[in-house]
């Protein structure tokens, strides 16, 4: 039961947060902020690992156990929200959608106690990697430090990743080049670069005629650069441009004009980097097993 | 086109005949009837494959498509991890309630074939597809076998079972991770995001919190024996990962989520 002293107060403080302010905003710690907060937490730990690493309420918090309640809390709100319609509430909610509302369901991914459990299960992390870091030989850890580092390095970004990252709608055209893209809220992003569509292509299916592949050739700053989906195309460092639909007045298989989403996140090498360490870490237990 | 469903009826026969015959002489005691058994079970296995690779040959893309083809699949890894369970541990039941599962998901697709077209759509046209599907349909088999091992446990309270469970859930952990991480790489080419809490990803994540919950049990429990409260407690959540994984691969199309999914195209 003692994971539960770190685990529940969280939750209620969760809960209160999420009635006070309605959800969290992962802007408010856009970089550097993000940044500055994990290296200063990182630290932290490091010294209470140093220093009070025996104590009871630290072992606690590195402990399998709080593992076990960490893994719960966080698949019953994985459930509680699968189940809960990801929407605002709508005007004849009932009862029980009202009360999801209030925890936050509906919106649960940025709900304050989804993002308190996640920083909960970092900070685990954390102390856990520290510890054996600290204590043991770390070649007789590879597959525990591949594992457990590989969910730290995706948890952090993917987390500060969601205060960073940008993205946008853009509509390109091939009468005229265009700079700006637009987010969710409509909200204007400029380009620093503009886009021209060059050409457009169906690829179909000889049997049925239907759809197989659509490629596009664009003109970034007059430079052809092409892309298809799941074939996105790189026009920077940690921004790409991925094709979503087309549009076409008349020939069906030639596009007027094409629907991009521009994404950029500086924080994508980090959640590759944390799946190849899982990746690996797994693999590694598997021959193990063997 | 030479091979069909309007043939399946047929192989799915043959197959399930070699695997009843498998299933009653796995009962018998001897290492001859033991033999006969797994050999029986890789003949049906043989045939089902067969089908498999036929249907892939004249359709042109790999039958993963559908729900009604993965669960070809899933009847193809639910009778190969039985035999497996059976080859390392013999076990002399898991080949009939192998069979079992594998029957109900042959009879649905009998019923339901659930095949409308022979093309892939764009979304579907990458290198992550086959190994994603197949890594989770496999894994979902495993842990099948085990959700059988958990309830047979449960119901002879005995704990003899846990050590077998946990080497398949190891395995089966691995091709679960597999899964969800090749999904994270191949919708950061898609849709531009790692993990976007699409309904599908909520309850992966849930299922695989479950997986690594049952890991970290067994470690506290040293991976032994144990009586009482602690095995009802394993054996439970190898029940709850079985759970949770069909609601990720089905039950959340039934949810009023599922028109948010972005993964609502195998429907």
């Amino acid at each position: 039961m003692k994971p539960l002293i770190y685990i529940l107060p969280s939750l209620v403080a969760g809960v209160l947060l999420q009635t006070l302010f309605g959800g969290f905003r992962p802007s408010v710690l856009a970089f550097p902020l993000n940044a500055a907060v994990i290296l200063a937490l990182m630290g932290t730990l490091w010294v209470v690992e140093g220093e009070w690493g025996d104590k009871v309420a630290v072992r606690t918090f590195r402990s399998a156990r709080m593992a076990c309640g960490l893994l719960i809390a966080i698949g019953l709100w994985c459930i509680l929200g699968g189940l809960t319609p990801q929407m605002p509430l709508p005007d004849d909610a009932t009862s029980l959608h009202r009360l999801a509302a209030i925890l936050g369901l509906n919106k649960f991914p940025t709900s304050y106690p989804f993002v308190l459990l996640l920083l909960l299960l970092l900070l685990h992390l954390s102390l856990v990697i520290i510890h054996r870091l600290r204590k043991k030989s770390w070649t007789h850890n590879v597959p525990f430090l591949l594992l457990h580092g590989g969910l730290w390095l995706a948890l952090v970004g993917g987390m500060a990743g969601s205060a960073d990252a940008v993205e946008g709608r853009i509509v390109v055209a091939r009468q005229a080049p265009i700079r700006s893209a637009y987010d969710a809220y409509g909200r204007e992003i400029t380009l620093p670069y503009t886009l021209q569509l060059s050409d457009f292509h169906v690829t179909r299916h000889e049997a049925d005629q239907s759809p197989v592949q659509y490629d596009a050739t664009l003109l970034v700053d007059d430079t052809p650069q092409s892309l298809a989906v799941n074939s996105p195309c790189s026009v920077r460092l940690f921004e790409d441009l991925y094709l979503l639909n087309y549009f076409s007045e008349n020939d069906a298989d030639q596009a007027d004009a094409v629907l991009l989403l521009m994404v950029r996140n500086p924080w994508k090498p980090a959640v590759l980097g944390g799946i190849l360490l899982l990746l690996l870490g797994t693999g590694w237990q598997l021959f193990r097993l063997k | 086109m030479l091979f069909s469903w309007n043939i399946f009826w047929l192989f799915a026969l043959v197959s399930l005949l070699l695997w009843a015959a498998g299933a009653v002489v796995a009962f018998l005691r001897g290492r001859q009837y033991r033999r006969l058994a797994l050999g029986l079970t890789l003949a049906g296995i043989a045939v089902y494959v067969a089908f498999i690779i036929g249907l892939w040959t004249s359709l042109g893309r790999p039958p993963l498509r559908t729900l009604g083809e993965t669960r070809l699949w899933y009847s193809l890894f639910m009778m190969a991890s039985g035999w497996l369970v059976y080859r390392l541990w013999r076990y002399r039941w898991i080949l009939s309630f192998s069979l079992i599962v594998a029957a109900v998901f042959i009879i649905i697709n009998l019923a339901h074939p659930d095949i409308h077209d022979q093309s892939l759509m764009p979304a579907l046209q990458s290198a992550w597809f086959v190994p994603h599907v197949t890594a989770y349909i496999f894994s979902y088999s495993l842990f099948g076998c085990s959700f059988l091992m958990a309830v047979i446990g449960l119901w002879r309270h005995t704990d003899a079972y846990l050590p077998s469970a946990d080497r398949l859930i190891g395995i089966g952990l691995f091709f679960l991770t597999f899964g969800m991480l090749s999904g994270c790489i191949w919708a950061k080419q898609a849709w531009g995001d790692y993990w976007t809490w699409d309904p599908k990803e909520t309850w992966a994540a849930a299922t695989w919190c479950a997986c690594l919950l049952y890991v970290h049990l067994r470690l506290k429990a040293g991976r032994s024996e144990s009586k009482g409260p602690k095995s009802v407690a394993t054996y439970t959540a190898l029940i709850v990962i079985f759970l949770l994984l069909q609601m990720c691969w089905y039950g959340v199309n039934f949810l009023p989520s599922a028109t948010q999914s972005m993964h609502s195209y195998t429907q």
